[in-house]
């Protein structure tokens, strides 16, 4: 992808006309004071279950509603309704009214949603009664203009599809494809507004029930109580909270959890440290089924991943401080269960506490983390290195002949996070923006802010860590300063000192001679370094090459190595490789004696 | 600053939002969900801005936010298309190359997605990225570099070339 893909994709994103005319006119208008309105717009203060959201749901969207693989395999056996007593005659025009006629030959479908594409896993029901008994009472066949329509942030889906005579609906609802069946479709959101939709004839009304939210709460009921006649077999609570654990989360491949106090914050990463040892203690204490219940303090949230590919399902479990679990299974696969004794709470508190915790150390770490670990340029030469407690002491060679490489097995390693002020960090090596230790810790560092280590995750795998350590840095003696190196080599270089100063004939030997009583390895800090206008530089330049052409910008001098004294006792050396300088600080700290002897050696 | 309003806030940055919902969520009519949530929220409760600057930097924290929530709430959500009705809707019209980055972009982790919009598209600088996001400088930068190098990842998986 190019930037400008990227680009060209958002700037096609523009509110439309409808959205922006919508939405005008409800900025226009005075906030309401709407139960429904007020949920949406308190939802920023206080996000208790994720995925809480208001649908805009034109109701026709919902011919394109895609529908997912429902959970589960429990074949519904679906039994033709059964005819109540209530007749309606009235014709009075509306959508329900011509659905309410023709009932008997239309089976339902039930569902809950959060958003336009989230309603899915539908349950077919085995009697439509219930519904149509319960808006005869309490829908309200006056319509409200659409444009003055508040929806919820939740909804129930009723769908009606006709019956083909013949058909045997007892097969399972993998195979159900609702989006070409439906006839009509009733939305009923939490707000009490409810839309009806008649799908062959495009017609869309909105209207509100008489008893606003109590209605969406009863029609809620009515989802739930399919729900967990679905998910759950057993009559007893633990045995069915049991059940439901063993069945979908016996395959949690993460310790990853979330923790939404109701802040703003949003959800926070925690972590379970154990799932089995939470089950048995969750299954300690008493359990009921409530019905649907609210969760009105923090909760605690995991999920499982079942099934294979194309054909996953996600089960979530929410944990609430006050002794409410609820499992969720696709969108309203739902099962809450209560602690049966309020005096349970406390304990149970303490419970989650046990086995919920913040989730910063100790979890695994993906390889391309500890890739990025080492986020700055790698100058292919040298690295620091220490192996007391104290400040970085120098730039060491080392020599790393394939960097990527080294990355790369680094990060095949299993690691996990550690905290920074671990104290087995040993510091070994700091390279390319990371410090690596060699009992097992990779630390990186991003611009002096500490946040986060790595430590192997099993300590069996030391071993190869430290092979692949030793395969790819080695470690050049302490003598490699500047000067050994220039040393070792001496005959191969002239000395000269630079034009400014005139000369008598430098004898190199004895130069090296006086060199050699003075330390020209400990380096200094920039801090330290006390440069001054007088100074004396003295130029190494390989024999035969005097006329070599050196890259580097900003320099006429050409040279091997530079050694550059102040009358300060200050003095630097510089290695010119091929125009990459490496310049290291150092101080004779002896208030310019070097500076002047040299002069009196070598100057006229 | 003259004027706090939501509709004000609208008419000048409802693009913005709806651009930076999509961004997140690779969906239109999530965006556009996000993006009333947003507006009827400052419309519910209104802020005192300082600048435009200020509002802008509310607005796109507030969805932001929103997004993540939505992103974290686990469920199985469905990567449709942008499907013919909504984009008669949009006067515009998105090619199969536009759905596939949009695919992508939807498979990128919020925390990603919405630094590499702030950087890439708003043409925040680090900095002012970190002050909308809460989050330090470092943590920033270190997102929009892992979040370059997942999207390469996840178009490279796919036979494209990502090119920076």
């Amino acid at each position: 992808m190019r930037p400008n893909e990227y680009d060209n994709l958002l700037k096609k994103i523009k509110c439309s006309d409808d959205f922006r005319s919508r939405m005008q006119e409800k900025l226009s208008a005075e906030p309401s004071g709407d139960a429904g309105y007020e949920e949406i717009v308190s939802g920023e203060a206080e996000v208790i279950t994720p995925g809480r959201r208001w649908g805009k749901f034109a109701a026709l969207a919902a011919a394109f509603v895609i529908i997912g693989g429902a959970a589960g395999g429990t074949a519904y056996h679906f039994s033709k309704v059964n005819s109540e007593s209530k007749i309606v005659t009235t014709d009075d025009g509306s959508i329900y009214s011509a659905l309410r006629s023709e009932k008997d030959d239309h089976y339902m479908m039930i569902g809950g949603a959060h958003g336009t594409e989230n309603a899915a896993n539908l349950v077919l029901c085995n009697s439509a009664s219930e519904f149509f008994d319960y808006m005869d009472d309490h829908g309200d066949k006056e319509e409200i203009r659409e444009e003055s329509a508040v929806l919820g942030s939740e909804c129930i889906y009723f769908r009606f599809g006709r019956m083909d005579q013949g058909i045997d609906f007892s097969y399972q609802l993998p195979d159900l494809t609702m989006d070409q069946s439906a006839d009509y479709i009733c939305q009923i959101y939490n707000n009490g507004t409810y839309v009806w939709s008649d799908m062959s004839a495009s017609r869309v009304t909105y209207h509100r029930l008489k008893n606003g939210e109590e209605g969406y709460n009863d029609l809620r009921a009515m989802l739930m109580k399919y729900t967990i006649d679905w998910a759950v077999n057993s009559p007893d609570a633990n045995e069915g909270l049991r059940s439901l654990l063993d069945e979908k989360f016996n395959h949690i491949d993460s310790d990853y959890a979330y923790y939404m106090s109701g802040s703003s914050d949003g959800p926070v990463e925690y972590k379970i440290v154990n799932f089995n040892t939470l089950k048995a203690d969750l299954l300690k204490f008493d359990w009921v089924y409530p019905g649907f219940v609210p969760m009105t303090d923090a909760v605690y949230m995991l999920s499982a991943l079942n099934g294979s590919e194309g054909n996953y399902e996600t089960s979530c479990l929410y944990i609430s401080r006050n002794g409410i679990i609820r499992i969720e299974n696709g969108d309203i696969m739902r099962t809450c269960f209560a602690l049966e004794n309020d005096s349970d709470v406390e304990a149970f508190r303490e419970i989650l506490d046990e086995h919920f915790v913040l989730n910063q150390y100790g979890t695994d770490v993906q390889d391309y983390i500890i890739l990025d670990a080492f986020n700055e340029n790698y100058d292919g030469k040298t690295a620091k290195f220490r192996k007391d407690s104290g400040q970085f002491t120098g730039d060491t060679d080392v020599t790393v002949s394939d960097f990527e490489g080294l990355k790369n097995e680094l990060a095949s390693l299993e690691w996990v996070t550690c905290e920074v002020s671990d104290e087995n960090i040993y510091k070994d090596f700091y390279i390319a923006g990371a410090l690596i230790s060699r009992n097992g810790y990779i630390y990186p560092q991003s611009g002096g802010t500490h946040q986060c280590a790595y430590r192997l995750k099993f300590d069996s795998s030391l071993n190869r860590f430290r092979e692949i350590l030793d395969a790819h840095f080695t470690e050049n003696s302490e003598e490699t300063t500047i000067y050994s190196r220039l040393k070792v080599d001496k005959e191969s270089y002239t000395v000269d000192l630079s034009d400014d100063i005139k000369k008598k004939d430098i004898d190199k030997d004895r130069l090296f001679e006086y060199l050699d009583n003075y330390d020209m390895s400990s380096e200094i800090g920039t801090g330290e370094f006390s440069p001054s206008d007088k100074k004396i530089t003295v130029f190494f330049r390989k024999i035969g090459e005097a006329d070599k052409e050196y890259s580097y910008v900003g320099a006429n001098e050409k040279y091997a190595y530079k050694l550059v004294i102040y009358d300060t006792g200050a003095f630097t050396w510089t290695e010119n490789n091929n125009g990459k300088e490496n310049l290291t600080m150092h101080s004779f700290a002896d208030d310019g004696k070097v500076y002047q002897d040299i002069l009196d050696m070598f100057a006229e | 600053m003259n004027d706090n309003s939501a509709l004000y806030a609208f008419n000048k940055f409802g693009d913005m939002i709806l651009r930076a919902a999509f961004a997140m969520t690779g969906s239109y009519p999530e965006a556009e969900d996000i993006t009333q949530e947003v507006f009827l929220t400052l419309h519910s409760k209104p802020q005192d801005f300082e600048s435009d600057e200020h509002m802008k930097a509310w607005l796109l924290r507030t969805a932001i936010n929103r997004c993540k929530n939505l992103r974290k709430s686990a469920r199985i959500r469905r990567d449709t298309p942008l499907n013919e009705a909504l984009a008669n809707t949009l006067s515009c019209e998105f090619t199969p190359r536009d759905n596939e980055i949009r695919e992508r972009i939807a498979k990128l982790p919020e925390r990603y997605s919405s630094v590499i919009f702030l950087y890439y598209y708003e043409e925040y600088n680090i900095r002012e990225i970190a002050l909308i996001l809460g989050k330090s400088e470092n943590t920033v930068s270190s997102l929009l570099q892992r979040g370059r190098k997942k999207l390469k990842t996840e178009l490279e998986k796919e036979g494209y070339v990502y090119e920076t």
